[in-house]
């Protein structure tokens, strides 16, 4: 254990839909050091969406882990009893998808929401909640905490919903943040801002991050070391720099040079 | 898995009533009309297997081309409806506007009569031939297949192929035709599935009350007819044609919903 | 000059409040004009709610304007839209999409078997995909049969509705390919629209940017690119995320 947050070990995971059955994972192995943000980068089908999910438990029914392990602070994640998953999802592990609009809860306020993840793992007053809720709004840099509080979800931009998805994650302070693709639904003024949010909090609150994406612009900003990942497999890891100056996989090479290709 | 089984069981037995329908010269044993008045009312044994009425008629016989009526009023009777409902469905859905609310508005008077007692009110009026029936069954029973064409034309009409169509020049008449009647009929087939089976139950009925079918002409409902009076003494006058009608319309509903399973599927 | 836009409007009402208030007025088009020269590759770039796809369906035709003139001096028009799992009739064969234009035209059946056969080639996808139906294809094949279909109508200009957003990136650099080779060899007039900027300088040689459904800034995408004079052009262009190699 030691210094590593998440250990994924030969991770395999199979998709079962009306009698077709689909490898989606097949050995995925990587591990998260404390601090450091590692980036997941792959195209679609690649498997990186079902990692994300696998380490929270989270894959749709018709999914079945066959093998691997995946190791949280030591903690085998897949053998783990339900209700102390229960309690690690949210609290020491948090999650921000891609879409914040289906990720909040139209009939509620965020404010509410935001508090309703603040009770399900810390012990406190509603009063000293919503303390702590308004206090990450402004965090997260959204402007009048206090009338966003009483907002509901679609009286809201799309850049404001995540940031409040942001701030719903950190909001208990994870040990592991998982964002999938946070910024893939954004307008691209918008979603430079939340990439600059992210970057400041994740240095001030310490959190080590899994950055899934299919962009390696915003991977290659974001993270430290990245693992590229090809048909349920990663198939090439290691420092960012490195990979990116010097690919040895085909895959990760062809990759590098269509986004090379549309730059300047 | 039990689902699977059920939905076999009624496909072969659909199967089983077309083939009656269609081969009742060679199943049934005996001309149906042919009378005898020595076996009247016998009960079922080797010789009638379904025994026999009050004129000494086959049950089985007749049960056997009562089929043919039960399942062409069925299908004609859907045929009419689906045509007319696709018609006004696909007109009120595609263009919209006023043309969608009076089209509607008319969908939505027509819903208000009591439909049974329409057609028994048609049929008092006109002659009780089996054209009339079918025709009356379908001329009120359109409304459904209108409403879900015109719910699927709705949104099918914002689709990017309607839009390329249109700008390749295609007329209103084509892209309705070709491409948004196809992809609208999906849950057309399930109503008119389903349909069948509502419009064999009309038809049995009107024949029960002795407005749909006449005798000498068979059919499920008016032997039924000929049980009532003798329900006492001659329970297969009742059970045999009952059982026909209950297993063909359980067989069509069953294998409606299971159509409905696989053209709109569900999302675990 | 193919498009000639002048002060063209386009607003929505959205919605109406239960109390019988005012409907809110969206401006998606408010005041555009511009000029697409014949041959060019103009490309219009924007955020959503820029206002550029309504712009794109008005100049289609599959919007009027609310004020404002809109000129298209050719009739031999057509269009690619973005979501490949949209544009193609799930019901029809892959021949029969593809000759859908020609069929309108009236044209000889054994004609139009050589056309698509032609067709087929040039977006390069394989020859036996004529019998198939789109769901038996990728994002990227489809766009290629949503290609192949506008190309076979012998259009003079194609309206490209974010035709790559919704593929892979590798995929979207072989389709940006294929619709460069297509302009070059068919001498073809593109309206490329698209929010992603890099996609925008990879195949457009003029670019106007929109926002509020107005032109804030256009020009040779040369000079876009490399000397903004927008504040706001600045700012989409600094939030590209390029490839950055540097310690973390």
């Amino acid at each position: 254990m030691g210094n590593m947050v998440l250990e994924v070990r030969s991770l395999a995971v199979r998709i079962n839909n009306h009698g077709i059955s689909n490898k989606v994972l097949d050995g995925v192995a990587f591990e998260i050091n404390k601090g450091e943000v590692f980036g997941l980068v792959g195209e679609s089908g690649s498997g990186k969406t079902m990692t994300a999910l696998s380490i929270l438990k989270l894959l749709p029914r018709s999914a079945v882990i066959e093998a691997g392990d995946i190791l949280f602070c030591g903690e085998n994640v897949l053998t783990m009893a339900e209700d102390r998953l229960r309690r690690i999802r949210g609290g020491s592990i948090a999650m921000v998808f891609q879409e914040p609009s289906t990720s909040l809860d139209p009939v509620f306020t965020v404010g509410y929401q935001i508090k309703e993840a603040v009770h399900a793992h810390q012990d406190l007053s509603d009063m000293a909640a919503k303390e702590l809720a308004i206090e990450f709004l402004e965090r997260v840099h959204i402007p009048e905490p206090h009338r966003i509080y009483q907002c509901y979800p679609h009286q809201l931009s799309g850049g404001t919903k995540q940031r409040i998805m942001i701030a719903m994650a950190l909001i208990n302070k994870p040990e592991l943040l998982i964002l999938d693709e946070p910024t893939t639904a954004l307008d691209v003024t918008i979603q430079a801002q939340i990439l600059d949010l992210l970057e400041e909090i994740i240095s001030e609150e310490k959190v080590s991050a899994l950055f899934i994406s299919h962009d390696l612009g915003i991977i290659s900003r974001m993270c430290g070391r990245v693992g590229v990942m090809y048909q349920g497999r990663i198939v090439e890891s290691g420092l960012k720099d490195l990979v990116l100056a010097h690919p040895k996989d085909p895959y990760t090479i062809s990759l590098i040079e269509s986004t090379k290709a549309l730059s300047r | 898995m039990l689902k699977n089984k059920m939905v076999f069981v009624s496909l072969v037995f659909i199967l089983a009533i077309l083939l009656f329908a269609v081969f009742a010269p060679f199943i049934a044993p005996y001309d149906p009309a042919r009378i005898d008045a020595d076996s009247v009312l016998t009960g079922p044994a080797p010789d009638h297997i379904f025994g026999t009425d009050t004129l000494g008629r086959d049950v089985f016989s007749r049960i056997v081309y009562g089929s043919r009526i039960s399942l062409s009023i069925g299908f004609i009777a859907v045929g009419i409806a689906v045509l007319i409902g696709m018609f006004f469905g696909s007109i009120a859905g595609y263009y919209g506007g006023r043309i969608d609310s009076a089209i509607m508005r008319f969908v939505d008077i027509m819903l208000c009569f009591p439909t049974f007692f329409l057609i028994l009110a048609v049929i008092a009026f006109l002659d009780p031939s089996i054209i009339t029936i079918m025709a009356v069954i379908g001329f009120t029973g359109w409304m459904g297949v209108a409403r879900l064409i015109r719910a699927e034309i709705l949104t099918l009409k914002e689709r990017d192929f309607v839009a390329v169509s249109k700008i390749m020049g295609a007329s209103d008449r084509w892209i309705i035709l070709r491409h948004l009647i196809p992809n609208a009929i999906g849950p057309v087939l399930v109503n008119a599935t389903l349909g069948v089976g509502g419009a064999i139950l009309v038809e049995s009925a009107l024949s029960f009350l002795g407005i749909g079918v006449q005798p000498p002409t068979p059919s499920w409902g008016n032997i039924l007819m000929d049980g009532k009076s003798t329900l006492g003494v001659a329970w297969w006058l009742t059970i045999f044609p009952g059982l026909f009608i209950l297993f063909t319309v359980l067989a069509y509903n069953i294998l409606g919903a299971a159509l409905r399973d696989i053209l709109e599927p569900r999302l675990n | 000059m193919i498009v000639k836009c002048e002060d063209v409007k386009k607003y929505f009402s959205a919605g109406r409040g239960y109390a019988g208030q005012r409907n809110s007025v969206v401006k998606a088009v408010d005041g555009v004009s511009l000029k697409i020269e014949k041959g060019a590759a103009f490309g219009l770039v924007g955020e959503s709610g820029s206002g550029k796809t309504t712009l794109g369906r008005l100049i289609l035709g599959s919007l009027k304007p609310d004020s404002g003139r809109i000129e298209v001096n050719t009739d031999r028009l057509n269009v690619i839209f973005q979501d490949p799992h949209n544009s193609l009739d799930p019901k029809m064969k892959v021949f029969d999409i593809m000759a859908e234009g020609l069929v309108l035209t009236g044209m000889k059946r054994s004609l139009i078997k050589d056309r698509v056969g032609q067709i087929v080639e040039m977006v390069k996808l394989p020859p036996d995909s004529l019998n198939k139906y789109p769901h038996q294809f990728s994002g990227g094949q489809r766009q290629r049969i949503a290609i192949g279909r506008a190309v076979l109508t012998n259009p003079e200009f194609i309206v490209c509705d974010e035709p790559v957003s919704s593929l892979d990136i590798t995929v979207q650099l072989q389709i940006l390919e294929l619709l460069k080779d297509i302009r070059k060899k068919l001498a073809m007039t593109y309206l490329f629209i698209s929010h992603d900027l890099r996609v925008i300088r990879f195949i457009s040689d003029r670019v106007a940017v929109m926002r509020h459904g107005r032109i804030i800034e256009e020009g040779p995408a040369s000079e876009i690119y490399s000397n903004p004079k927008e504040s706001y052009t600045k700012t989409l262009l600094d939030s590209v995320p390029e490839i950055s190699i540097k310690a973390k």
